[in-house]
C-alpha cells in the first residue's frame, strides 16, 4: 500500500487545466427546526486532491455534503468552480431496497445511468463500461445477484460503481468502507488514488483516521463549526483530535 | 326532550352500554396501533371480517359469531408470516385482505342479502343490537383488561423492540396476543361503527391523542377518553337525528383529531 | 377503435360458431369484458411493479377506498352512477395529492397518515352514500366495490387503451427515476431527478389508473390487480425484466381466467371475485415454486 507523498501533490500540476473542480464554502450554516446543524464553516478543497471530511457522529458531516450537492437550504457561499471535466460521482452510505425485490446489478446501474426503462435491459452504450467498472471492483461474477442478496461491503462496491458511471470531475463519498472488509477497503482506496492521480476531485467523509493520515491530501475537521483544515501530517495529533471532537 | 326520551328506550340504553364497551377497548389499543404502524393491519383486518359476515349469513349461521374465528385465524396468520418469513408484511396483508373481500364477495352473491342487513353491518346500527351483541362487546372489553398488566411491557416493545427482546419481554409472542385482541375487537365493533368504518375506529382516537401527549401513559389516557367520549356523544347524535351511527361516531373523532393537531401546532 | 373492437368481436363470434373458440364467445358482452381484460391486466401488472416495489400497497388501497367516496360525491353533484367520471376523478386527485402532501411535511407516521385520511374518506362516503342509496338502490356500492366487468361497453375500452397510451409515456421515461427515487432521495437528486415531482406524477398515475378502470373491475379489484400480480411475479423473477412480465402475464391471466371460467361452465361465482381467486391462486403457485425450487431463491 503505497503512502503518497507529500511533495508530490503540492507541485502544481504543469500545462492542462485541472481535471476537477476546486471546492470553495464560506461561512456557511444550515439550521434545522430549532437546532443549528452548522455554523459559518469555511474551507477549500483544491482541484485534483483527495480532501478527507472527518468529525464525531451526529455533528453535521452528511449535512454538510448534502449542502454541497445543493440538496439543502443554507446560509452561506458554496462555490464549485469547474474544470475540465463537469459532473458529480455520488457514493452514498445506503440504497434502501428490500430484499426480494428482483434488482440485479445490472438492472441498478441500467436504472442509476441511463435513460431507457431498466426493465428493457441495458443500453448498448453503457455495456463496456459496466463490464470493465464491474471488474475493476471484483463484482463481475455477481452481476445478475439481486442487489437485496448483496452483502454489505458488496453493495458499497456497487455504489462506488454507479458513481463512476459516467465519470465525474467531483467525487463525493460518505463513509463508502464502514461495511467492508480488508480486502474490498483496499481495492476502493486503490481505486480512488488511481481517480485521484487523472486529476479528479475527490472528498471523502471518513472516520477511521489513520486511514486519512494515508491517503488525504488535506483533511477538515467540522464539529458544528469548523475545527482545522489543512495538512494532515500536522493536524491529526491525538491531542487536536480529541479537542475537535468535544462537543 | 327527546334526549332524555331517547335515553329512557332500551334499544338506546342497549347501544350505548354496547358503544362504551367497544369503545373502550378500541381507545386502549389505539395508541399501540398508531406506535407499531398497524393502521394497515387494522384495515385489513376488517376486509377480512367481511368475508367472515359474509360466510355467516351465507351458512345461515350468527354472522359476527362466524366472523370472529375467520377474522382472528387471518390476524394470526399475518403475524405468522411476518414472524416466519421474508414476506413484507404490507404484501402480505393486502393479499389476504383481497382474498377476504373475494370470498365475501362470492357469498353475497349466493345469498339472498336483506338490504336492511347490508345497512347494518356496513355503516352501523343503533337498533339492531341484540343481548348476544351485548355479551361479545362485553367479552371483548374483558378480554382487554385481562391485558392491561402488560400494558408496560407491550408499550416498552412498541418504542424499541430490540432492547425490549432484550430484556426478555416476549415480544413475539405479544404480537399474537395483540393481533388476536385487534380481531375480536373490530368484530365485536361491526354493529357499532360498521364494518366500512371499525379500522378508522381504531386509528383515530390514537392519532387524535398522539400531537397532545408525550408520555405513553398520557397517550393512553388521553385515547381512551377520546374514543369513548366521542362514541357515546356520537350515538346520543346519532339517535335524535336518525342517521346511522357509524359515520357519526367517526366524523367526531376526525373532528377531535383535527382539533388535536391544531392545538399542537399552537402549543409549539 | 370501435371499429377494431366490432371486428374483434365479429371474428369471436364466427370463432365460436366454428367451434374452435368456445360457445361464450358468440356473445358482445363477453368478447368486450375479455378485451378489457386483455388491457387491464398488462396495464396493472405493470404499474403494480412499481406499487409493490416502493411499498405503496396501503397507499393505494386508500385511493382506492377514496373512490367510493368520488362516486358519492359524484352522485350528489347529479352525475349518472354508472358515468360519474368528473367528480371521481376530482375527488381522488384531490384526497391523493392531499394525502401525500401530509406523509411528507407532517412527522406523523405514514402508515397513521394513511390510515386518517382513509377513515375520513371513508366518513364522508359513508355519509354521503346512505344519503344518496336512498335514491337509487344499494347496488351502487356493489358495482363501485367490484366493477362490473360484463357491462363494458366501447367508450369504457377507448378510456382504458387512452390510459394505456397515458401510462406508456409516462411509465417509460419515468419508470428509473421513480424507482431510484424511492431507492435514494439523496442519489436520485445528485443525478438529476427531481424527487418530489417523481413521487406526486406516481400517485397521479396510479389515481388516474384507479378511477379509469372503478367502473370495470371496481375499486377492490384494482388495489387486488395492483398488488396480487406483482407480488407473485416477485417470488419467481430473477430480475426487472422478468419482474414486469410476469407480472402483466399473471394479472392477464386472472383477469382472463377469472372472465372467462365462470361464464363457461356456468359457475354461481362473479366475474370480480372469480379474478381475485386465480390472482391469489397465481400467488400460491409462485411461493410454491419459491419453496420448491432453489435457483429462485439462491444468488446466480
Amino acid at each position: 500500500m503505497a503512502v503518497r507523498t507529500r511533495e508530490a501533490e503540492s507541485a502544481p500540476k504543469e500545462g492542462a487545466a485541472a481535471l476537477g473542480p476546486a471546492l470553495e464554502l464560506k461561512h456557511v450554516s444550515l439550521d434545522l427546526g430549532n437546532t443549528s446543524i452548522l455554523h459559518k464553516v469555511s474551507f477549500r478543497v483544491e482541484p485534483g486532491t483527495i480532501h478527507c471530511l472527518i468529525g464525531p457522529n451526529g455533528a453535521g458531516k452528511t449535512s454538510l455534503l448534502r449542502t454541497i450537492l445543493g440538496q439543502m437550504p443554507h446560509e452561506g457561499v458554496v462555490k464549485i468552480r469547474w474544470g475540465a471535466r463537469r459532473g458529480i460521482g455520488y457514493v452514498p452510505q445506503r440504497i434502501d431496497v428490500e430484499d426480494l425485490l428482483p434488482l440485479t446489478l445490472r438492472d441498478f446501474i441500467a436504472l442509476s445511468c441511463q435513460r431507457r426503462p431498466a426493465f428493457l435491459g441495458m443500453a448498448r452504450r453503457l455495456r463496456a463500461e459496466f463490464d470493465e467498472c464491474m471488474q475493476a471492483l471484483g463484482l463481475a461474477g455477481k452481476v445478475n445477484r439481486m442487489v437485496g442478496q448483496l452483502s454489505g461491503g458488496e453493495r458499497q462496491r456497487l455504489l462506488f460503481a454507479q458513481a463512476l458511471i459516467p465519470m465525474p470531475g467531483l467525487l463525493i463519498l460518505d463513509e463508502p468502507l464502514s461495511s467492508l472488509d480488508r480486502q474490498g477497503a483496499e481495492l476502493i482506496q486503490e481505486r480512488v488514488r488511481q481517480l485521484a492521480d487523472t486529476g479528479m476531485t475527490i472528498l471523502w467523509v471518513h472516520h477511521d483516521l489513520k486511514l486519512v493520515r494515508e491517503m488525504a491530501d488535506a483533511v477538515t475537521c467540522v464539529n458544528r463549526t469548523l475545527r482545522f483544515s489543512g495538512d494532515p501530517a500536522e493536524l491529526l495529533s491525538p491531542e487536536r483530535v480529541l479537542e475537535a471532537y468535544a462537543p | 326532550m327527546p334526549l332524555l326520551d331517547a335515553l329512557s328506550a332500551e334499544f338506546m340504553q342497549r347501544a350505548l352500554l354496547a358503544g362504551l364497551l367497544v369503545s373502550l377497548a378500541a381507545s386502549y389499543f389505539s395508541p399501540f396501533v398508531v406506535q407499531r404502524r398497524m393502521a394497515f393491519l387494522g384495515s385489513g383486518l376488517a376486509h377480512a371480517a367481511f368475508g367472515g359476515v359474509a360466510l355467516g349469513v351465507f351458512l345461515g349461521w350468527a354472522p359476527l359469531y362466524t366472523a370472529l374465528p375467520f377474522t382472528v385465524a387471518a390476524a394470526l396468520a399475518i403475524v405468522a408470516v411476518r414472524h416466519h418469513s421474508a414476506l413484507d408484511i404490507d404484501t402480505a396483508i393486502g393479499i389476504l385482505f383481497a382474498l377476504a373481500m373475494a370470498l365475501g364477495m362470492i357469498f353475497l352473491y349466493l345469498t339472498p342479502f336483506y338490504t336492511r342487513d347490508a345497512f347494518t353491518y356496513l355503516f352501523g346500527s343503533l337498533l339492531a343490537l341484540g343481548p348476544s351483541d351485548i355479551w361479545l362487546a362485553a367479552g371483548v372489553c374483558a378480554l382487554t383488561a385481562a391485558l392491561v398488566p402488560w400494558w408496560s411491557a407491550w408499550a416498552f416493545a412498541s418504542f424499541d423492540r430490540e432492547l425490549a427482546v432484550a430484556d426478555r419481554i416476549p415480544a413475539n409472542r405479544h404480537d399474537y396476543l395483540l393481533a388476536a385482541a385487534l380481531a375480536a375487537l373490530i368484530v365485536a365493533s361491526i354493529k357499532v361503527v360498521g364494518i366500512i368504518l371499525v379500522s378508522a375506529f381504531l386509528v383515530l382516537p390514537g392519532a387524535a391523542a398522539r400531537p397532545l401527549a408525550k408520555r405513553f401513559r398520557t397517550f393512553t389516557l388521553l385515547s381512551l377518553a377520546i374514543g369513548t367520549s366521542t362514541t357515546i356523544g356520537g350515538l346520543l347524535l346519532s339517535a335524535p337525528l336518525n342517521l346511522p351511527s357509524g359515520p357519526v361516531i367517526i366524523l367526531c373523532q376526525c373532528g377531535v383529531f383535527a382539533a388535536a393537531l391544531l392545538a399542537a401546532r399552537w402549543q409549539d | 377503435m370501435n371499429a377494431l373492437h366490432e371486428m374483434l368481436r365479429a371474428w369471436a363470434a364466427s370463432g365460436a360458431d366454428s367451434g374452435w373458440l368456445p360457445s361464450t364467445f358468440q356473445y358482445a358482452f363477453v368478447v368486450n369484458a375479455l378485451l378489457s381484460g386483455l388491457v387491464i391486466g398488462p396495464l396493472l401488472g405493470a404499474v403494480g411493479t412499481m406499487v409493490v416495489a416502493k411499498r405503496l400497497a396501503f397507499f393505494s388501497q386508500a385511493i382506492g377506498h377514496a373512490a367510493l367516496t368520488g362516486v358519492a360525491v359524484g352522485i350528489l353533484a347529479g352525475e349518472p352512477y354508472t358515468q360519474p367520471f368528473v367528480s371521481l376523478f376530482a375527488f381522488c386527485i384531490l384526497f391523493a395529492l392531499a394525502m401525500n402532501f401530509a406523509r411528507n411535511h407532517t412527522r406523523i407516521s405514514s402508515d397513521t397518515i394513511i390510515g386518517v385520511f382513509l377513515a375520513i374518506s371513508l366518513a364522508i362516503g359513508a355519509s354521503l352514500l346512505l344519503f344518496v342509496t336512498a335514491r337509487i338502490n344499494v347496488h351502487v356500492l356493489d358495482t363501485i366495490m367490484f366493477g362490473s366487468i360484463l357491462t363494458v361497453n366501447d367508450t369504457d375500452l377507448n378510456i382504458l387503451w387512452g390510459m394505456t397510451l397515458v401510462t406508456l409515456i409516462v411509465g417509460l421515461v419515468n419508470f428509473n427515476r421513480m424507482l431510484l427515487s424511492t431507492f435514494n432521495p439523496a442519489l436520485a437528486r445528485v443525478r438529476g431527478i427531481r424527487v418530489r415531482w417523481q413521487d406526486y406524477l406516481f400517485i397521479l398515475l396510479i389515481t388516474l389508473l384507479t378511477v379509469a378502470s372503478v367502473k370495470i373491475v371496481g375499486a377492490i379489484l384494482v388495489e387486488a390487480l395492483l398488488l396480487i400480480p406483482a407480488a407473485a411475479a416477485r417470488n419467481i423473477a430473477r430480475d426487472l425484466r422478468s419482474f414486469v412480465a410476469y407480472s402483466c402475464i399473471i394479472a392477464t391471466i386472472s383477469c382472463l381466467v377469472g372472465i372467462l371460467v365462470p361464464l363457461q361452465f356456468n359457475l354461481p361465482v362473479p366475474s370480480g371475485g372469480a379474478i381475485i381467486m386465480v390472482a391469489a391462486v397465481c400467488f400460491l403457485v409462485s411461493l410454491v415454486l419459491r419453496a420448491a425450487v432453489p435457483a429462485l431463491r439462491d444468488a446466480a
